[in-house]
C-alpha cells in the first residue's frame, strides 16, 4: 500500500452530530471537516466531550439510536460512507476501517472466550474456515505480542490484564488488515508502563500492517510519540489543524496553547491549567466557544465565530487574533 | 463440581431441617387439632379421644416431634388425618404429576413467549412493538390471577363454551389453566428480558461487536442474549418450583387434581402430617431448582467459580 | 427519528471584513463570566421530579392513585349506606342509580364494599411496604457494611428464608394470629424484605468501596454515620423503586389470601373478600366480579406506572 502513501484515505466534511436527550438536543459535533492521508497517524486531540470519540463514532455508525447525523459528505477511500445502508456498512466495520476503544476492562465481552471474539471477524470478513480463522488468530496473538497464546485463546477477558486485553483488542481491531485504524484513547484506562508498550505496538502494527491511524487523545504527550499531524477539538469544533510541529512550535490557537501550558515538561516551570469549564452543548454560544477561558478575548469572540484560516501550507487555525484588523490593532499575539 | 452439589444438597438437608421443625411447632401452637371437638360436632368425644391416641396426638410433643423425624428420615411422611387409609407419600405421588404437567406446560409457555417479547421490546424501545409488549406485561403484572382465571372462565366455559371449565380429561383441558398460569408468568419475563436486555445493549462490548461488523440478528441473539438472559434464569428457578408444585388458585378453580388444593385445605382441616409433607416437598423443590439455577449461572458465565 | 436541526456556527464575518474597531475591544473577566454555563444547576431531586413529570404514563398512573385514594376516603363517610348495612328486601340487585355497583347477596351496597375495601387494600399496601422497606434496609445495610462473619450469617438466614414456601406460612400464622389487617402485615414481614434486603446489601458492598466512603472514613465519621448519612442515602434511589413495586405486590398478596377466605373476614370489605364473595355467582351475576376485580387491576396497574416512571426518573441512564 506504500506506492498511495500520501492520498487522502478518508475525507469528512461539515460534519454534524447531535444527541436528543430528555433535556434537550446536544450538539456534540457542531460541523467538522478534516481528512486522513493514506499511511499517516492523524492525532485527534481535545477535553472530555469535545466530541472527538462522537466524530468518530459517526464516521463507524455505532452511534446510540438517540444520535442524529448530518455531514455534507464523509468519503472513505473515495466511497460515500453517509449513504450505504448498516449492511453495506457492515462490510466496512472491523474490515477496512477497525477500531480499538478506550476502556479494554468493559470492551470485551466477559461471556465469550477470546477465540470466538477474535475469530469472528476473520470468518466474516475474510471467509476464513474456523481452522483457518484460528490459525491466523493465532499468529494475530503472537503479534501483537501475547505469550503462549494458545492457552489465551480459549480464556476468558476476565482471566487477561488490561494490557493483555488491550492487546487483545488491538489484534481484533487489526484481523482483517484494515485500511484505516480508529483508537480511541487507546491508553487512557492504562497505566503508565503499560501505555508506552501499547504505544510502541500501535506504531508497529502501523509500519507492519501499513494501516492509516487516527488517534484520538486529551493527552498531547501521546500525539507527540506516534502522530504526524494533529487536529484540536474544541466544544464540537475544530480550533487549530497543523503537524505536529506546527501545534508544538507555530501554536495558532490559545486553547492549544492553553493545552501545551498544561502538560508537565522536564524543566520545571509551573503548570498553567485553563480555568473554567467547556459551554453547554445543550445550548452552545454563538460566537467563539472558547471566549469564556481564552485570556484574550474580545467583543468579536463572543459575538461571531471565526472561521478556520490557513497560517502555513498544512496549518490552520480558527482565532480572530490572525485577523488583519486584530492584527493593525495589538500585533501580532505571542501564543 | 460434584463436591460442590454435595456441599449445596447438605445445606439444603440442614435449611429443610430447620423449616419441618419451626412447621411443626408452630402448627401445633395453632388452636384446634384435626379430632378436636370444635371440628368435629357430631362425633363423641371419647372416640375422638381413641383416635387421637390412635395416631399418637395425645402424646407430649417432643415425642410426637421425634418419631415424626424418625419416619421422614426413612422416607416415610405419615398418614393423612383426614383422607382415611391413604399415606402422604401416596398423596404426593398421585397429585405431583398432575400439578407437574400443567407446571411444565406453563413454565415453557412462559419461557418461549415471555424472552422473545423482551428482546423484540428491548430492541424495538420506543417504538410501536415496544408499547405492545410494555401495555401487555403491565397488564400481565397488574391483573391479580383469580381475576384472570375467572375472567377466563366467565369468557371461554361460560359464553363461548369453547373449553371445559374443569378436569383434564382431553387436550382442550389444559389451555385454560395453562393460559392463566403463565399469562403473569410471561409478563414479569418480559419486563426482566427488556431491562436487562436494554442494560446489556448499552455495554462497551456491544459496541465492539458492532464494530466488528457483526450482523445485528448476531449481536442480539447471541453476544447480548448471552449477558441478558443471566437475570431471567434467576427468577425462573423459584418460579418453576412453586409451578410445578402446582398453583393453588388455579388448581381449584378449574378442578385440577393436583397438589395445589391441599396447600389450603390442610392447613384450615389441621392435617398435620399433609402440611409437614407438603413443606418438605416444596422446600426441597425449591433448594433443588436454587441449586440448578446456581449451577447454570456458572455455566453462562466464567466469571462465576462454583467451586469456591 | 426526530429531526434536529444544529444551529451551525455563524461564519457571518469572514476573515476578509473589516472588524468595526468596537468588537476589538477586550473582554473584562466579569465580561467573559458571562459566557460560562448558563443552565442553573438543579438539585438531584429536583431533576427526577421533572423528569417523572414527563413521563405521561407515571404522571396518569399518580392522578388514578390520588383519585382512588380520595375516593376510599370520602366514599364511605357520604355514602348513605355502610359497608355492612344489610338489606335483606334488595339481593343481588344488579346496578342502578340506587346502587352504583349494584348489592350483594345479603344486599349490601357493592360501590360502598369497594370504596372500603380500597381503604383496607391500600393501607395493606402502604404499611407493609413502608414496614418491608426499613427491615430490608436496615438488614441489607447492616449485612454489607459490616461484612464478613456478620454478613455471612446474615445471608445464610435470607437463603432459608428462601427455601420457605411462603404461602403454606402465610397460612400458617394468619391461622395462628387470627385474620385481621395486623396479621396479614405480620404475615408479609416474613420474607417481603428480603429482596430489598438483597438489592440494598448488594448497592452497599459497592458502594463502601468508593472514593467517597473513604473521604468520610478520612474525616474521622463512624462506621454507623457512614452507613446512615453517607451510604443509604446514596442507594435510595433504587431502594424507592423496589419499594413502589412492593406496594403493588402486597396488595396482590391480601387480595389473594382473602379470595382464599383466610384473609380479611365478610362483614368487613377488602378487594379480596368482594371478589371472593363474587365469584359463586360469576355465571348469573358477573357484575359482582367485575368492580373489585377492576379495583384491584386498576390500582396495580397505576402503582406499576408510577415505579416504572420513578426508575426511569431516579437513573435515567436505564431509559436512554
Amino acid at each position: 500500500m506504500s506506492e498511495k502513501t500520501g492520498e487522502t484515505l478518508l475525507e469528512v466534511k461539515n460534519l454534524r452530530t447531535s444527541f436528543q436527550t430528555d433535556a434537550g438536543i446536544v450538539q456534540s459535533v457542531r460541523g467538522i471537516s478534516f481528512h486522513a492521508n493514506r499511511g499517516e497517524s492523524l492525532g485527534i486531540v481535545g477535553e472530555s466531550g469535545c466530541g472527538k470519540s462522537v466524530s468518530m463514532l459517526s464516521i463507524m455508525r455505532l452511534l446510540a439510536d438517540n444520535a442524529h447525523l448530518k455531514a455534507d459528505k464523509i468519503l472513505f477511500n473515495g466511497e460515500d460512507l453517509l449513504h450505504k445502508t448498516a449492511k453495506e456498512m457492515r462490510s466496512i466495520q472491523g474490515n477496512r476501517i477497525g477500531m480499538i476503544f478506550q476502556d479494554p476492562m468493559t470492551s470485551l465481552n466477559p461471556l465469550f472466550t477470546v477465540e470466538e471474539q477474535l475469530c469472528n471477524p476473520l470468518m466474516r470478513h475474510l471467509k476464513l474456515s474456523k481452522k483457518e480463522a484460528k490459525a491466523r488468530a493465532l499468529k494475530m496473538l503472537e503479534d501483537v505480542g501475547i505469550p503462549s497464546p494458545e492457552k489465551r485463546l480459549s480464556q476468558f477477558p476476565h482471566e487477561l490484564s488490561g494490557g493483555m486485553r488491550q492487546r487483545v483488542m488491538i489484534a481484533i481491531a487489526m484481523c482483517c488488515q484494515p485500511e484505516l485504524l480508529i483508537a480511541d484513547e487507546p491508553t487512557t484506562a492504562l497505566d503508565v508502563t503499560i501505555q508506552a508498550q501499547i504505544l510502541d505496538l500501535m506504531a508497529h502494527m502501523k509500519q507492519e500492517y501499513g494501516t492509516s491511524v487516527i488517534l484520538i487523545t486529551h493527552d498531547l504527550g501521546v500525539i507527540a510519540s506516534i502522530c504526524t499531524r494533529v487536529l484540536v477539538m474544541y466544544s464540537g469544533l475544530v480550533m487549530e489543524e497543523g503537524s505536529i510541529e506546527d501545534i508544538f512550535y507555530r501554536t495558532g490557537h490559545p486553547y492549544t496553547a492553553g493545552l501545551l501550558a498544561s502538560i508537565p515538561k522536564e524543566t520545571k516551570e509551573k503548570l498553567i491549567p485553563i480555568y473554567g469549564t467547556p459551554p453547554d452543548l445543550l445550548n452552545p454560544p454563538k460566537g467563539c466557544p472558547f471566549t469564556a477561558r481564552c485570556p484574550h478575548a474580545m467583543e468579536v469572540c463572543r459575538q461571531y465565530q471565526p472561521p478556520l484560516v490557513p497560517l502555513g501550507e498544512h496549518h490552520s487555525s480558527a482565532c480572530w487574533l490572525h485577523h488583519k484588523s486584530v492584527k493593525a490593532k495589538i500585533g501580532e499575539v505571542k501564543l | 463440581m460434584a463436591k460442590y452439589i454435595l456441599k449445596r444438597l447438605t445445606a439444603g438437608i440442614v435449611s429443610l431441617f430447620i423449616l419441618v421443625t419451626i412447621t411443626f411447632f408452630l402448627m401445633h401452637v395453632i388452636p384446634g387439632g384435626p379430632f378436636s371437638p370444635s371440628e368435629q360436632r357430631n362425633v363423641p368425644e371419647k372416640i375422638l379421644v381413641q383416635i387421637s391416641d390412635k395416631y399418637g396426638l395425645n402424646d407430649p410433643l417432643i415425642v410426637q416431634y421425634g418419631r415424626y423425624i424418625g419416619n421422614l428420615l426413612h422416607g416415610d411422611m405419615g398418614i393423612s388425618f383426614k383422607k382415611q387409609d391413604t399415606t402422604v407419600n401416596e398423596l404426593i405421588a398421585a397429585g405431583f404429576p398432575v400439578s407437574a404437567r400443567v407446571g411444565a406446560l406453563g413454565v415453557c409457555t412462559a419461557l418461549i413467549v415471555g424472552i422473545p417479547l423482551g428482546i423484540i421490546a428491548a430492541v424495538r424501545r420506543g417504538k410501536l412493538a415496544d408499547g405492545f409488549s410494555m401495555v401487555f406485561a403491565t397488564i400481565g403484572v397488574s391483573v391479580p390471577s383469580f381475576v384472570i382465571c375467572v375472567l377466563m372462565m366467565y369468557l371461554f366455559c361460560e359464553k363461548w363454551k369453547i373449553f371445559p371449565s374443569y378436569g383434564l380429561r382431553s387436550w382442550k383441558g389444559y389451555i385454560l389453566p395453562v393460559f392463566c398460569m403463565a399469562f403473569s408468568q410471561i409478563a414479569y419475563i418480559t419486563r426482566l428480558m427488556r431491562s436487562s436486555m436494554l442494560e446489556t445493549l448499552r455495554q462497551d462490548y456491544i459496541r465492539t461487536e458492532r464494530s466488528k461488523g457483526v450482523p445485528e440478528f448476531q449481536v442480539i441473539g447471541k453476544y447480548a442474549l448471552k449477558n441478558s438472559i443471566l437475570p431471567v434464569v434467576t427468577y425462573v428457578g423459584p418460579m418453576v418450583a412453586s409451578l410445578l408444585t402446582g398453583t393453588f388458585i388455579i388448581e381449584k378453580l378449574f378442578s385440577i387434581p393436583g397438589l395445589g388444593r391441599y396447600f389450603v385445605s390442610a392447613i384450615t382441616d389441621r392435617d398435620y402430617s399433609v402440611v409437614l409433607g407438603l413443606t418438605v416437598f416444596l422446600g426441597s423443590m425449591i433448594i433443588i431448582c436454587n441449586l440448578v439455577v446456581d449451577i447454570m449461572y456458572a455455566v453462562i458465565d466464567p466469571r462465576v467459580k462454583i467451586t469456591e | 427519528m426526530p429531526t434536529i436541526e444544529p444551529n451551525e456556527p455563524t461564519h457571518s464575518l469572514s476573515m476578509t471584513d473589516e472588524i468595526p474597531e468596537a468588537l476589538l475591544a477586550p473582554l473584562s473577566d466579569s465580561e467573559r463570566e458571562k459566557e460560562t454555563i448558563s443552565r442553573p444547576s438543579v438539585s438531584y431531586w429536583k431533576m427526577c421530579w421533572m423528569r417523572l413529570k414527563k413521563d405521561k404514563l407515571a404522571m396518569l398512573g399518580l392522578t388514578v392513585l390520588v383519585i382512588m385514594t380520595l375516593l376510599a376516603i370520602l366514599v364511605p363517610m357520604f355514602s348513605p349506606y355502610t359497608y355492612d348495612q344489610t338489606d335483606f328486601a334488595h339481593p343481588l340487585e344488579w346496578p342502578s342509580a340506587l346502587h352504583l355497583f349494584g348489592t350483594d347477596k345479603m344486599g349490601r351496597d357493592i360501590f360502598v364494599r369497594t370504596m372500603y375495601g380500597a381503604r383496607i387494600s391500600l393501607t395493606i399496601g402502604f404499611t407493609a411496604a413502608a414496614i418491608n422497606m426499613v427491615i430490608g434496609v436496615l438488614y441489607g445495610g447492616i449485612a454489607g457494611y459490616l461484612g464478613g462473619m456478620v454478613d455471612l450469617v446474615m445471608m445464610r438466614i435470607v437463603d432459608i428464608l428462601t427455601g420457605i414456601p411462603s404461602l403454606i406460612y402465610m397460612i400458617l400464622l394468619m391461622m395462628f394470629l387470627g385474620n385481621n389487617i395486623q396479621s396479614i402485615l405480620i404475615a408479609m414481614c416474613l420474607t417481603y424484605w428480603i429482596t430489598t434486603a438483597r438489592m440494598v446489601r448488594a448497592q452497599i458492598l459497592t458502594l463502601r468501596e468508593q472514593d467517597f466512603a473513604l473521604a468520610a472514613k478520612v474525616c474521622g465519621l463512624s462506621k454507623w454515620q457512614i452507613l446512615i448519612h453517607h451510604l443509604i442515602p446514596n442507594s435510595m434511589g433504587s431502594i424507592i423503586v423496589t419499594v413502589t413495586f412492593l406496594i403493588p405486590s402486597a396488595i396482590f398478596q391480601e387480595a389473594f389470601l382473602s379470595f382464599l377466605g383466610i384473609g380479611i373476614q365478610v362483614p368487613m370489605a377488602s378487594w379480596g373478600t368482594l371478589a371472593n364473595d363474587a365469584i359463586e355467582y360469576l355465571f348469573s351475576y358477573p357484575y359482582m366480579m367485575l368492580f373489585p376485580a377492576s379495583a384491584i387491576s386498576i390500582t396495580i396497574f397505576s402503582l406499576n406506572f408510577i415505579g416504572d416512571g420513578l426508575r426511569d426518573a431516579l437513573d435515567p441512564r436505564l431509559k436512554k
